[in-house]
């Protein structure tokens, strides 16, 4: 007869802490395998449960804002691989869980962390990541909710996030209506298609590191103004080096749109800036003509003249100036109706998407 | 009989619209392609003059792209540019434009750099006589290359103009303002890409244009993508913007 020692230990907890900050730590090992959770914040709830056992601990918690000012710095550990999430914010919300799993007859090694945080209308700082690769989002909503959910295990790394602004800019749909209808004098009494209203959108910053290979990276995002946007964001980390992040921000709004940029850098390359460059748009009274312009047969020594200026602008070896003249000539035998009808008198609109997503291989990183 | 009186009012605005059909169109392109094997700097300057006159309209448009990138050490480059303009007067409607594209992919590139240039002017014709009308293009391409490496380098242009006779002449109604008799200048100017370590492979392309209505601008809009790498990083950019009056 065989007996079997079972020497099993099954705890709870649970805190709640309002108004105040609260800190827990929590450790729990047998001859395996050891684990470690740390907890800092205030305005939150938190449980946990563990099941501790001579070849295994499972283990999971969770825990979630109770007011819209709060915040929660909170790290996992399993035999020495961390994994850990902070959120902080002055209106908006969080909620995290965790999960250990290791030993027992299938000898697992689980370690999981996921993070929710969002914001509306204020401000939210996060950070998540592990061992290998850690991120940090900021993010400034104005009249603008932003969501982001991330996934950690100690490996691996995944976030996506996606805001859009909480109302729409007042008289943009009817401008947008009147358009598609092709009525371009406003109606004031029906269809206030003017731009009015407050500057509305988002600044957003996310920057990653990957301590392990020695690299990092960021990207800056800002809209505001009468504008309604959308701003979507991604991390990917895997494969213990690889990793990918982006920011994409598209919308719709009255002309001039005050902010629109993006900025992005990663080790190793030059900044990246959105828009990537400016028009410029002016009206004068038509330029005198050219003699060999108005005498279309010059245009043989216009060609030289060009080419020369194409010389004195870069220096080295040119390729022979190639150019042709097409002439078409033709009779139209009545005069055709010319009306010109009056000019929008709507406000202009502008319409944006802009991106960046950049990609590590990690080729140069060390094992 | 309120059905026969419905089809009568159409009938007669169906009539109504097609005397006030003047159509007329016109477009023209000018592409040029250039492939250079090895060179410390590789620029592509393409440029075309357009206009139409018709017995309702003169239109006339020139625009120039100009791109360039510098690869010390030498490299290999293939820009591509294309310029495109329209006029037309659609059913009474006075409108017209360029597009611009350029696509350049350089390996070892340390910059580069891009502008866009166009100027548009329209007025307006009046004559009850039989009358000439006239469309012309002129397209004009140049390179600079390496001094070492092999090199191709394409011009080509095309110019099309559509007319639509009218059955009788038809009052005419001219709403003047001041921008009517205006050159528009539009310009697009990329912001140069500088770097100290040489791009093993950079991407980019830039498409542009815009459009006048009476001679007023009316939109203007560009898509942009880049790609660039340096050793194990890349980065992709994109962005689409418009702006309409």
């Amino acid at each position: 007869m065989k007996y079997i020692l079972i020497i099993m230990a099954i705890m709870a907890s649970s805190i709640v802490g309002s108004g105040a900050n609260v800190e827990l730590n929590m450790g729990y090992y047998n001859t395996h395998d050891d684990m470690s959770m740390s907890l800092k914040g205030s305005n939150l709830n938190f449980g946990s449960a563990c099941t501790l056992l001579p070849q295994s601990i499972k283990y999971s918690n969770g825990g979630a804002s109770i007011q819209p000012k709060t915040e929660y710095s909170y790290s996992l550990t399993l035999n020495g691989d961390t994994t850990f999430s902070s959120a902080q914010t002055d209106s908006g919300m969080f909620a995290f869980k965790g999960a250990v799993d290791v030993g027992g007859h299938d000898n697992k090694n689980l370690l999981k962390l996921s993070a929710k945080s969002g914001v509306k209308d204020g401000s939210l700082k996060t950070a998540y990541g592990n061992d290998k690769f850690q991120v940090q989002e900021v993010v400034q909503a104005e009249n603008f909710v932003y969501q982001q959910q991330a996934d950690l295990g100690p490996k691996t790394v995944s976030s996506t996030g996606f805001g859009s602004t909480l109302t729409p800019v007042p008289g943009l749909a009817d401008n947008l209506m009147m358009r598609s209808t092709g009525q371009l004098t406003p109606d004031a009494e029906t269809a206030p298609a003017v731009a009015e209203g407050k500057d509305q959108g988002v600044i957003y910053s996310i920057q990653v590191q990957n301590p392990g290979g020695e690299k990092e990276g960021h990207i800056d995002a800002k809209v505001m103004g009468l504008a309604e946007s959308q701003l979507a964001t991604y991390t990917k980390f895997d494969d213990d080096k690889k990793y990918t992040f982006g920011a994409k921000m598209r919308g719709i709004g009255f002309a001039p749109i005050g902010e629109l940029e993006m900025a992005g850098q990663a080790t190793g390359l030059p900044l990246q800036t959105l828009p990537p460059g400016d028009v410029e748009i002016s009206y004068k009274d038509p330029s005198e003509t050219d003699e060999d312009e108005e005498n279309w047969g010059g245009y043989p020594e216009l060609v030289d003249k060009k080419a020369e200026e194409f010389d004195s602008d870069y220096p080295g070896k040119s390729t022979p100036a190639l150019w042709y003249y097409l002439n078409n000539e033709f009779t139209i035998e009545v005069p055709v109706y010319v009306y010109y009808p009056p000019y929008s008198l709507l406000d202009s609109v502008e319409t944006y998407q802009l991106g960046m997503v950049y990609s590590v291989r990690g080729d140069d990183a060390p094992s | 009989m309120r059905l026969a009186l419905a089809a009568l009012v159409f009938v007669a605005m169906l009539a109504l619209a097609t005397q006030a059909s003047g159509v007329v169109e016109t477009s023209a392109s000018t592409s040029s392609f250039l492939v250079d094997t090895d060179s410390d700097i590789s620029a592509s300057r393409t440029m075309m003059e357009s206009s139409v006159t018709t017995p309702e309209m003169n239109y006339s448009s020139n625009g120039q792209v100009d791109s360039h990138v510098l690869q010390p050490g030498g490299g290999a480059a293939i820009i591509s540019h294309n310029i495109y303009t329209t006029a037309r007067n659609y059913y009474g409607i006075l409108g017209g434009g360029v597009s611009f594209s350029s696509k350049v992919t350089a390996t070892n590139a340390t910059s580069s750099e891009l502008v866009m240039t166009g100027r548009s002017t329209g007025g307006v014709c009046y004559s009850q006589e039989y009358a000439m009308a006239k469309s012309e293009t002129f397209g004009m391409g140049i390179a600079k290359v390496g001094e070492g490496g092999e090199h191709s380098f394409n011009l080509d242009g095309s110019q099309k103009t559509v007319t639509t006779r009218l059955p009788i002449p038809v009052p005419v109604m001219i709403h003047t303002d001041e921008f009517v008799n205006k050159e528009l200048t539009v310009t697009f100017r990329q912001r140069s890409l500088e770097m100290d370590t040489p791009a093993d492979f950079l991407q980019e392309e830039v498409n542009f244009d815009y459009r006048t209505y009476n001679n007023q601008m009316a939109y203007y809009g560009y898509d942009f993508s880049s790609f660039l790498a340096i050793e194990d990083t890349s980065c992709n950019s994109y962005m689409s913007f418009a702006h309409v009056n």
